[in-house]
């Protein structure tokens, strides 16, 4: 008999968190920022609602049909059972490799918030001494005691731990508990940091002027096709698409209870953390310390900057600065948190699911991977980026299409009763089409896009730092591979 | 705030609460209504 969650609450909550992560508060702000303020968000609404939320209702129903009708939560058994083609098993390995080679990093980025936190805590971050981007200094310097391995690895042994405690417990008693506290606390922190930062006012500006610099629509950008290729791909890593780990979290849903409003219900509640909660924190709190001119240059150094270096500089300059440091971090841990263990749980379904591995088995060897590979992120220099160019960022997209071509185009079944099965809303034909043409469309053009732009940089590096990394993903991956032949269907017995 | 940056916000938090409740709230009626019938 396959686990399935306790509460409607529980799932939609854990899907919330798998979904929710750092990108929401991060990466967000920064891509809107930089590709045309409020303009941005015209591409960013035609995305959700062409690419987001067709491909997230997907998942979710080709999850519940392998985790109800074959006992299958992963690609390679489901891409086995939709088609009925063995062969299919093995383009499912994808959603297998992408998910645990981005485990290998993100769990190591986790430690660096944790650090944090705990550094916030005991009041030992610095202080911002003057208001021009170059007093942030400091803070990179912080940054780099921080990242630098002897401090980190220790706390990342301590997330490790946690994500290990986490999916030892099971679906219901360690992610869907977790999720139910973490969840609610990540929006009551997230709240009160947005309403400090709201309150935020300098002789160099305002939040309300950064919120004015975030939102002020520049119409031209409309035009760079760059500008619908950086929504289409905010949208694709915010909702955690092409990931594999959707499905798996709905192959633990029974057979005929909603798929459609719940989905509906995670793409919701990840938007308003994403662009309510998100867009109204970092770039307004960049704004009113330093000022239009200096969050502009800010937002161009990317995601981590504004996150690890920015932000602890804007909270040392408020009274109870450790506490909302420390609140800041901690809402960013719950957010990697629950992402990670998401991340990590395909492998351990897949171990479960096809070699009838216990899931204390199947944690400890799921485990034992993970640990390789983020040896490999904290030791080999730059293997980080390799694998988050690799994983996070091409194959991912692949994944998807993948993931539409086997479900929409070979699948001999209607993928929309599917979607409609017990559905508490009826989604129209319509997305039949939308799915088809539109959605593939899309990952086509993202796809392509990624692979003119980032193969030059690959080919370019031929050092044996990238080297090393990249014979140790292709070596995980063939290992998916051999064990995908192994994949057998079963009748499930309810 | 400038008028465009303030209409474009407002639209999309608008468009986004309204998208919130309209799940949260279908949600817990069908719920509701699925225990009252078991």
């Amino acid at each position: 008999m396959r686990e399935k969650w306790a509460t409607r609450i529980g799932l939609i909550l854990a899907m919330a968190g798998n979904a929710i992560g750092l990108g929401n508060f991060l990466r967000f702000p920064v891509q809107a920022v930089n590709n045309g303020g409020g303009a941005f968000m015209i591409p960013y609404l035609f995305a959700l609602l062409f690419l987001g939320i067709p491909l997230m209702w997907l998942e979710w129903a080709i999850g519940r049909y392998g985790g109800n009708v074959f006992f299958q939560g992963t690609c390679p058994g489901i891409f086995y059972g939709l088609t009925g083609k063995k062969k299919f098993s093995y383009l499912g390995v994808l959603a297998l490799w992408v998910p645990l080679v981005i485990a290998g990093y993100y769990i190591y980025i986790e430690a660096w918030i944790l650090a944090y936190a705990f550094y916030s805590l005991i009041d030992h971050i610095p202080k911002l001494t003057g208001t021009d981007v170059k007093s942030l200094g400091v803070f990179m310097e912080f940054f780099k005691s921080v990242t630098d391995v002897k401090v980190s690895y220790v706390f990342y042994l301590a997330v490790l731990l946690m994500n290990f405690i986490i999916l030892y417990k099971g679906i219901v008693a360690g992610i869907e508990r977790f999720a139910k506290i973490a969840m609610p606390l990540l929006f009551i922190f997230a709240f009160i940091i947005m309403v400090r930062v709201l309150l935020l006012e300098t002789p160099n500006g305002t939040a309300i002027e950064g919120l004015n610099f975030m939102w002020y629509p520049d119409f031209e950008k409309l035009l760079d096709p760059h500008v619908w290729i950086a929504a289409a791909g905010q949208i694709f890593f915010t909702l955690s698409l092409g990931m594999g780990a959707i499905a798996v979290y709905a192959s633990y849903i029974p057979r005929n209870a909603d798929i459609t409003l719940s989905g509906l219900t995670v793409v919701s509640l990840n938007e308003f953390a994403e662009v309510i909660l998100g867009g109204t924190i970092a770039i307004p709190a960049a704004c009113a310390i330093f000022g239009v001119a200096g969050a502009q240059n800010i937002a161009k150094e990317g995601a981590f900057t504004l996150g690890f270096v920015v932000m602890p500089g804007v909270f040392s300059t408020l009274p109870l600065s450790n506490i909302f440091s420390f609140l800041w971090f901690l809402l960013l841990m719950f957010a990697a948190l629950t992402s990670s263990i998401a991340l990590v749980q395909p492998l351990i379904t897949f171990l479960e699911d096809n070699f009838f591995f216990s899931r204390k088995k199947a944690v400890i060897v799921t485990f034992l991977m993970v640990f390789l590979l983020n040896q490999i992120a904290i030791f080999v220099p730059d293997a980080l980026d390799e694998m988050d160019l690799w994983a996070g960022t091409i194959i991912i997209v692949l994944t998807a299409l993948i993931e539409v071509i086997v479900a929409v185009w070979v699948y001999k079944g209607d993928i929309l009763e599917e979607i409609n099965r017990g559905g508490y809303i009826k989604v129209p034909g319509s997305l039949r089409f939308v799915l088809k043409y539109i959605t593939s469309l899309y990952l086509i053009a993202l796809l392509a896009s990624w692979f003119v732009k980032y193969i030059p940089i690959f080919i370019a590096k031929t050092d044996w730092n990238a080297l090393v990394t990249r014979v140790i993903l292709i070596v995980a991956f063939i290992l998916l591979l051999v064990l995908a032949g192994k994949v057998r269907l079963r009748e499930v017995k309810e | 705030m400038k008028g465009l940056a303030m209409v474009f916000m407002l639209f999309f938090w608008l468009f986004i609460n309204t998208l919130n409740t309209y799940c949260l709230t279908k949600l817990l009626d069908r719920e509701s209504k699925k225990e009252e019938m078991e």
